[in-house]
């Protein structure tokens, strides 16, 4: 009864608009310091090779090597969606898999559900199985172990189904520089942001963003 | 008559066809089952017609089925000689020629373990528990025959015959702490299927029908109407439990046959107990449905369990088959008590008949019918659990196949039997068809009365038509799915090892811990079933003491038990005679 | 009879329809009790209709009765809506085809095939799933059936609209037979529907228990057993209010019955707000201690039984 009454008072706490978005998880620019050409992954002996010509959303680790060359621009919204499947305007069900991450992303992902962000009133949920997933989240390189398991992941998804690669290691390799996954929805950081993840998400199911 | 005479002599022929030529007298014995079929319908005067179908039906289903099952020269014979024993003890009104069927079914079946045995003890029990039973049985008929001088069945105006006689029954029944008798012989005595299902469904309906026939003369006795109620009551909750936590596919039905025995015996015990006539006739009614129901399932589910390679529900090794699937569910949802097959209207009618005499005797009385209505609604619930996990482990986690047509067929048809038959319970409940024009039911109902006004009422074959052409509806509705096939999601991994029947109900194994006596040990959990580690202690007693006889005796040589058989055969003719 | 089939078609629309409504309201008050926005109250049936329009994955080795034992499981819910009082007062057409106790078998009848047309996927996970529910279904199906008898023997009759008018009277409505059946049954309903202290939908304090039983379905299989589920939840939830908590209220004729459904709205958000406490301040049982939850509903019916014979 204590917990209701405290949930009753403290009344909806989930952001209106995105609001507290940390600037060092959004969009790199380059601040014209030098020339830009002059400005390479060489030069900077950046991890992932994500200078030049300009930013590489995909490699980039946000290690910071670069700055103050370059610096965030404040906006999150650096989401790639690739496909857009208007069918889960109102119904989006994902399915994570962790086929080798650090754990940095399996947490940004978690805080999308939390009362902040609260993913559910998008229509989007999580689910735990892959037969009843409208999406496949992906997070981290594509260990030995995992690869069988995310074909059969895959495989045991009905259709239509959307591959949703999250996180740099996913989508470039990282900073291991492995293989690539193909997706259907990129959604660069390390990790992204709960805001990043939100308005990708909602993009991809037809939507206009967050 | 005539048909009767032409199935006695037809069964009584088989035996011998049997021993010259085995197909031919499962065959004799089949046309003899299906004219016994005929002479029950026909001659339909009370419920103890129904007795006949119900057997005629098993063995009939049981012996075509033999015709593909047998590999062994003596059991033709001994199987076919068990029928004709059957056959001439339902069919008698004389109280010796019936104990004459009753052993005569008795002994071929003894043999047939000792044949088939396992263990030593399995045939030995098997014959203990057997006599006792005829011993109590015969005591019963000789107290009647003091009280009536007569040695037909007639009425009686003490119930101390009915009372020790019922005793006799329920031992063959597997009552309660008798339990040992039914699922023991079966699966330690590792009795052929075939045997198996005419020792589970035909021979405790022979009981049955003696206890029925006996409690149908005898004055309403007050007190041992309610202990039968409730002995009955706490049957289905045991025979229930324990089926649930078999692993073994045998023992798991012998179990689920104490339930049902239990069942009936309080659909008995209502009878006997009933305040008003027709509660009482309505329970009647519903004990010999009641037996149909079981006797048709049981005997299909003792038929499957004849296509398994591996008797132990761990090790799922039944030949996989759409045939004998649809039909092995059709007969678990009958043995679950689930509407619109026979059992569940035999499931509804018994509760109902509970409930309804708790309302009619309104006193502290009530509380007999009340609680053994809950305790067996439990037990209604492990039997549904229990026949899930039958199907589940012994069908549906599979994955060798067969092609086999003539086995599986014989199931299906027995699955259709039950299913259809649940709507042919109208014919059974004639006094007590309703109808509701007015909201759409212009027949078909059967209404559970205890006077003039009903209690309750269910139809049956609404109940079988409706959910199908609303399912039906849907289809057309929403469409059919488009499909597409994958392996089954296990995290990943390819599936390997498939939980096994074990685990299916270890939950309860340690939940209900202090009921089962759980143990824990090295070699991982284990129960005990208290009634018979408590059995066994005394038969081991008794083994002990017999040693000697049973060295010289009981060997398993089959000539002494020939000898023993003609023995028993000529005693018993010389008593009828003289 | 025109009439009666016309309250029916309401009677049962108005099942099948508003069924899965309840559900989105008692989720986004939960929501917000939790302090988010929460989605849309019109979630399941944006689901069920996203479902509908999906591809249906089937395990290799599963058979049709994988595939279309959601059908069936449908037309028997949609059939028990026929039968007991879950809008309209009266009976409708095709109301006698089962009494209370013949609606109790309706029940197992669905649980008996959606177990088998689950397990025929032969998932580990949903075979995990079945063996949790087959643990507490002796206690489940035992207190369904002993609590339907509650209200049948204080009446003297199966009938479950006579007993909903029974218990309008206030003496028989207070009396101590009837509140132990009131309470046993919403225990009951608790478990049935997967509500907490028992169960939790969504992912955190998972039982596994039915949610399991769903895990190998997609596509319109799945989109029926959602559908299901929630008729089955606002069938037992109605049978609560309308025979044991708030038997009155209800109009007869073809008007009434539209009234009904609007009446069947307020005395279902009674039961929210109920539910809603509950799943907010409760945490989950060990599974193990169902068991005791079920034992005391189960109890408490058979003292129902008793108070009311003696």
């Amino acid at each position: 009864m204590n917990w209701f009454l405290k949930g009753v008072r403290k009344g909806v706490r989930t952001e209106k608009t995105p609001s507290d978005v940390a600037p060092w998880s959004t969009e790199l620019q380059f601040k014209g310091i030098e020339e830009e050409s002059g400005v390479t992954s060489e030069s900077l002996r950046c991890p992932t090779s994500a200078i030049g010509p300009g930013w590489i959303a995909e490699r980039c680790v946000y290690c910071r090597r670069c700055y103050p060359h370059y610096q965030p621009t404040g906006n999150h919204r650096m989401g790639v969606v690739k496909r857009v499947e208007k069918r889960f305007q109102r119904s989006f069900y994902l399915y994570p898999i962790d086929v080798g991450t650090c754990g940095a992303c399996n947490t940004e992902l978690r805080l999308i559900a939390s009362p902040q962000h609260d993913l559910t009133r998008f229509g989007i949920f999580f689910t735990n199985t892959p037969r009843h997933a409208d999406a496949l989240i992906v997070m981290g390189i594509m260990t030995k172990g995992m690869r069988e398991a995310f074909r059969r992941a895959y495989e045991a998804m009905p259709e239509p189904k959307l591959v949703i690669a999250l996180g740099a290691c996913a989508i470039s390799g990282g900073i291991f520089q492995t293989e690539k996954i193909e997706a259907d929805v990129v959604i660069p950081g390390c990790p992204p942001s709960p805001y990043t993840i939100l308005d990708a998400l909602i993009r991809a199911k037809g939507g206009r963003g967050w | 008559m005539v048909a009767l005479i032409v199935a006695l002599l037809m069964l009584g022929l088989s035996p011998v066809a049997a021993l010259i030529n085995r197909r031919s007298g499962y065959i004799a014995c089949s046309a003899g089952s299906a004219v016994f079929v005929y002479y029950g319908m026909t001659n339909y005067s009370n419920e103890l017609s129904l007795f006949y179908v119900a057997a005629g039906l098993v063995w009939l289903f049981t012996s075509v089925y033999s015709l593909y099952y047998d590999h062994h020269r003596w059991l033709g014979p001994l199987y076919t000689s068990s029928i004709l024993g059957m056959a001439i003890a339902l069919t008698t009104n004389n109280l010796l020629v019936f104990l004459a069927g009753y052993e005569i079914m008795t002994i071929p079946a003894y043999v047939t373990i000792g044949l088939y045995k396992k263990t030593d003890y399995s045939a030995f029990v098997f014959m203990g528990f057997g006599e006792l039973s005829t011993i109590l049985i015969l005591a019963g008929f000789l107290y009647s025959y003091v009280v009536t001088g007569s040695l037909s069945f007639s009425p009686l105006t003490t119930i101390t015959p009915f009372m020790i006689a019922a005793f006799g029954f329920m031992v063959k029944m597997g009552i309660l702490p008798f339990m040992v008798t039914e699922w023991l012989p079966i699966a330690h005595g590792n009795a052929p299927s075939n045997v198996s299902a005419i020792l589970s469904a035909s021979m405790t309906l022979v009981a049955v029908y003696g206890l029925t026939k006996m409690a149908l003369l005898t004055p309403r006795p007050d007190l041992f109407g309610f202990i039968l109620l409730g002995v009955g009551g706490f049957s289905v909750f045991f025979g229930a439990f324990y089926a649930y936590v078999s692993d073994h596919a045998k023992v798991l039905l012998g179990f689920s046959t104490v339930e049902n025995n239990g069942a009936i015996l309080t659909s008995i015990g209502v009878y006997l107990t009933a305040p008003t006539h027709t509660l009482a006739s309505f329970s009647l009614i519903t004990t010999a449905v009641y037996v149909l129901a079981h006797s048709l399932a049981k005997t299909g589910l003792f038929l499957d369990t004849g296509m398994m390679e591996n008797e132990y529900l761990i090790l799922p090794r039944i030949l996989k088959n759409r045939l004998s699937d649809v039909g092995g569910v059709l007969l678990a949802s009958s043995m679950s008590g689930l509407l619109p097959t026979v059992g569940g209207v035999a499931t509804w009618a018994l509760l109902e008949s509970l409930f309804m005499e708790a309302y009619t005797l309104h006193s502290a009385l009530s509380i007999i019918p009340i609680v053994t209505g809950s305790i067996i609604a439990m037990g209604e619930g492990f039997a549904t659990s229990t026949m899930l996990k039958f199907i589940i482990f012994a069908h549906i986690f599979n994955k060798r196949s067969s092609n086999e047509k003539t086995r599986p067929l014989i199931l299906l048809l027995l699955g259709l039997l039950i299913l259809a038959g649940g709507s042919a319970t109208y014919i059974f409940y004639r006094p007590f068809l309703a109808s509701n024009p007015a909201l759409g039911l212009p027949f078909g109902l059967i209404a559970s009365e205890f006077s003039s006004q009903p209690f309750g009422a269910i139809s049956p074959l609404y109940v079988l038509i409706l959910p199908s052409l609303i399912g039906a509806l849907v289809i057309a509705v929403f469409g059919k799915p488009r499909i597409r096939r994958s392996e089954v999601w296990n995290s990943g991994a390819p599936l390997n090892e498939a939980y096994t029947s074990f685990a299916y109900s270890n939950n309860i194994r340690l939940m209900l811990g202090k009921l089962l006596l759980t143990h824990i040990g090295r070699d991982g959990v284990k129960v005990v079933d208290v009634f018979w580690s408590l059995t066994h202690t005394v038969a081991k007693l008794f083994i002990s003491f017999s040693r000697h006889f049973s060295r010289t005796y009981m060997n398993s040589r089959l000539s002494w038990y020939v000898i023993y058989m003609i023995l028993a055969l000529i005693v018993f003719t010389v008593v009828v005679v003289a | 009879m025109i009439d009666q089939m016309v309250e029916a078609l309401i009677q049962v629309l108005g099942t099948i329809l508003v069924a899965p409504l309840y559900s989105g309201i008692a989720e986004k008050l939960k929501g917000v009790v939790s302090l988010r926005r929460a989605q849309s109250v019109l979630q399941p049936y944006y689901d069920l209709f996203k479902l509908l329009k999906k591809e249906t994955v089937v395990p290799s080795s599963a058979s049709e009765l994988f595939v279309y034992g959601p059908y069936f499981t449908f037309g028997v819910y949609v059939l028990i809506s026929f039968v007991i009082p879950v809008v309209y007062p009266r009976p409708v057409f095709l109301t006698p085809t089962v009494d209370f106790l013949g609606g109790a078998l309706l029940f197992s009848l669905v649980s008996f095939v959606k177990v088998l047309s689950a397990m025929d996927s032969k998932s580990n996970y949903v075979a995990l799933g079945v063996s949790r529910a087959a643990s507490f279904g002796f206690l489940a199906e035992a207190t369904l059936i002993t609590v339907f008898f509650a209200v049948a023997i204080s009446t003297g009759t199966n009938n479950p609209y006579v007993e909903s008018a029974y218990a309008s009277n206030p003496s028989h409505y207070l009396a101590l037979d009837h509140l132990l059946a009131t309470v046993s049954f919403f225990m009951l309903w608790l478990f049935e529907t997967g509500k907490l202290p028992v169960e939790s939908q969504g992912l955190s304090e998972m039982g596994m228990i039915d949610d399991s039983l769903t895990y190998e379905h997609s596509g319109k299989p799945l989109a029926l057993l959602k559908w299901g589920g929630y008729i089955k939840a606002y069938l037992l939830g109605s049978v609560w209010l309308n025979v044991f908590l708030l038997p009155w209220g209800g109009q007869v004729g073809v008007l009434g019955a539209f009234f009904d459904i609007g009446l069947m709205f307020a005395k279902w958000m009674i039961l929210i707000a109920i539910v809603l406490v509950a799943e907010t301040s409760l945490a989950k049982l060990r599974l193990f201690k169902i068991q005791d939850h079920l034992a005391i509903a189960f109890v408490l019916s058979v003292f129902s039984l008793l108070f009311s014979v003696i």
